[in-house]
């Protein structure tokens, strides 16, 4: 039985993810910018002003291309947040995972009441004169930043791979678990791929907004399963190809947490907090050598589901961190959301689609709606947020879900899972 | 505390592959680290890992590392150590190319032996198929 609940989201806002050197709703925003962006959206959703923050908590992971350290303190005027407490945190792409239980812990303690949680990266790009003025960066730089997340000791030193160990090992050792045939497992990718980008394609905030139908047309492709396999679709960690995996991206999310029993003050849908968990591993993450099952995943969803007093089956909507799109797969199993050794039928099937029993990711997820590290999970929150609302137009889930499951992973590796509730 | 990661790559430097044998638990831990990855403990000791183990699964990335770029394209792999540990890291013998890895693929687990490797500016552990 679901515990009471201690804290709530009452307001949440999001900028569109893509490229501030591109994407017109961001394009030429700095991360000052964009963060306030999303800060201001989230606290008019709430019907809060700067003022009624008690403390604010800004996560980003990539330094190196924000050229920002101390948020806290370069923010805090531009978010109108001077002089109250505010803290820079991070746990690289569980952040604003993460942030929601720091925040929960927050508001428990009862030392501040009203927690704002913001989350800015800028990935495509690098700071030149000043934060407005960027050029694009090259990803082999990008990914040389980004895997300082991952031990520096070992891994590092002998050429740490994340497409192969982070997406083609997950996927290659669940066709190897459950009998797929390569073959198979490239069909159950491609139709995963298909609904994410159907996903993304209904929403507005999202980097990727073409179905792969229509992307495939436009490079004369008339068959989606051509053009899934053309010279425009790569391996990116055979037997993963590029559309399998994020796309990076600039952007911010944000929430305003407060106590579960002020929570109608400001919102006639509160979004309960019910539990949450995160455990951490060193690379290689998985369990006795089971690419499939991560201990640090099991234990977060375990104790996330004990916190909240659910189980599996009482769960309506989950987000698995899809960086790679296998972890629909593995991770939709570990969650007891779907049946083991069953996931690939489900997609086959589409239920995992908006429209299907067990919608996952309506968001368009890592790929469609783009990665940018920190902000990234509060783009599920908002995705999930506004699902439980109801106000999440032609991709809405039907009923609307009561009970969210939000999993992230942060390098490398911080498992995070989150159990929300619509409140009645 | 001694250079613990420092000396894992002079002994590699020594054409000795080493890691730390719990003196509590027994289980090895490798690479070397400051605790016993088993049971936490610090009291450990150096011991000569035997370099034999069974490569599990093998991939190759249009991404790779960039101080690795030089050596592209090249099969990373997971490798189960005789002693228990794992390992990601290239595995020699097998070509980057899908028919290969496909072929890998379906004989995995396959049986590979460390070598010592130089690369990037580090002696580094690499393993070898061996069946």
């Amino acid at each position: 039985m679901a515990k009471e609940a201690k804290a709530s989201i009452v307001g949440v806002g999001l900028t569109r993810f893509g490229n501030v050197l591109e994407t017109p709703e961001i394009k030429g925003l700095s991360p000052y910018e964009l963060a306030c962006l999303a800060a201001f959206e989230a606290l008019e959703d709430a019907g809060m002003e700067p003022k009624d923050i008690d403390v604010f908590f800004i996560g980003s992971m990539l330094s190196h291309t924000s050229n920002l350290y101390c948020h806290y303190s370069q923010m805090c005027d531009w978010l109108g947040l001077e002089l109250k407490p505010g803290i820079h945190f991070e746990t690289a792409c569980s952040t604003t995972n993460t942030g929601m239980g720091l925040a929960w812990m927050t508001v428990n303690s009862g030392r501040y009441k009203h927690v704002l949680v913001v989350g800015v990266e800028v990935l495509n790009s690098v700071q030149e004169q000043h934060p407005g003025i960027r050029k694009a960066v090259d990803p082999l730089d990008l990914w040389f930043w980004t895997d300082f997340g991952v031990d520096q000791a070992y891994a590092y030193t002998h050429a740490y791979d994340i497409a192969s160990a982070y997406g083609a090992f997950p996927a290659l050792a669940y066709a190897k678990k459950y009998g797929l045939s390569i073959d198979k497992l490239e069909e159950v990718l491609f139709r995963i791929a298909k609904i994410v980008r159907l996903h993304a394609s209904m929403n507005p905030k999202a980097y990727v907004q073409k179905t792969l139908e229509d992307e495939g047309r436009e490079l004369g492709y008339k068959d989606v399963w051509e053009f899934w396999r053309s010279k425009y679709n790569p391996y990116l960690a055979w037997p993963v190809r590029l559309r399998n995996a994020l796309n990076v991206a600039d952007g911010a999310s944000a929430y305003v947490i407060v106590p579960a029993d002020e929570a109608r003050k400001y919102t006639d849908t509160p979004i309960d907090i019910l539990g949450f968990h995160w455990s951490v591993k060193n690379f290689p993450w998985y369990y006795a050598g089971d690419a499939t099952i991560w201990a640090s995943d099991a234990i977060a969803f375990k104790e996330a589901y004990r916190t909240a007093g659910i189980e599996p089956k009482d769960v309506n909507y989950l987000h698995v961190h899809d960086c790679m799109q296998s972890y629909w797969l593995t991770l939709g199993e570990l969650s007891g959301y779907l049946p083991r050794g069953e996931a690939w039928k489900y997609v086959l099937e589409e239920r995992v689609a908006y429209n299907g029993d067990k919608p996952m990711t309506t968001s368009g997820g890592r790929h469609g709606m783009g990665h940018a590290f920190a902000a990234s999970p509060g783009a599920e929150v908002y995705e999930a947020v506004k699902q439980m609302r109801g106000e999440c137009g032609r991709r809405q889930i039907r009923p609307e879900p009561e009970i969210v499951v939000l999993h992230n992973h942060g390098y490398g590796m911080h498992s995070a899972v989150t159990v929300l509730r619509r409140r009645s | 505390m001694e250079p613990i990661i420092t000396k894992f790559y002079d002994y590699l430097k020594q054409g000795k592959l080493m890691g730390l044998k719990c003196k509590k638990c027994k289980g090895v831990t490798f690479p070397p680290k400051a605790s016993c990855i088993h049971c936490g403990s610090r009291d450990l000791e150096w011991v000569e890992i035997s370099g034999e183990g069974r490569v599990l699964l093998m991939s190759t990335s249009a991404l790779p590392a960039k101080r690795f770029a030089e050596y592209a394209p090249y099969v990373y792999g997971l490798v189960e150590l005789k002693e228990g540990s794992y390992m990601c890291t290239l595995i020699e013998g097998v070509e980057p190319k899908p028919e290969a890895l496909r072929e890998g693929f379906e004989r995995c687990p396959m049986r590979v032996k460390a070598e010592i490797k130089e690369m990037a500016g580090l002696p580094i552990v690499v393993f070898r198929i061996v069946e």
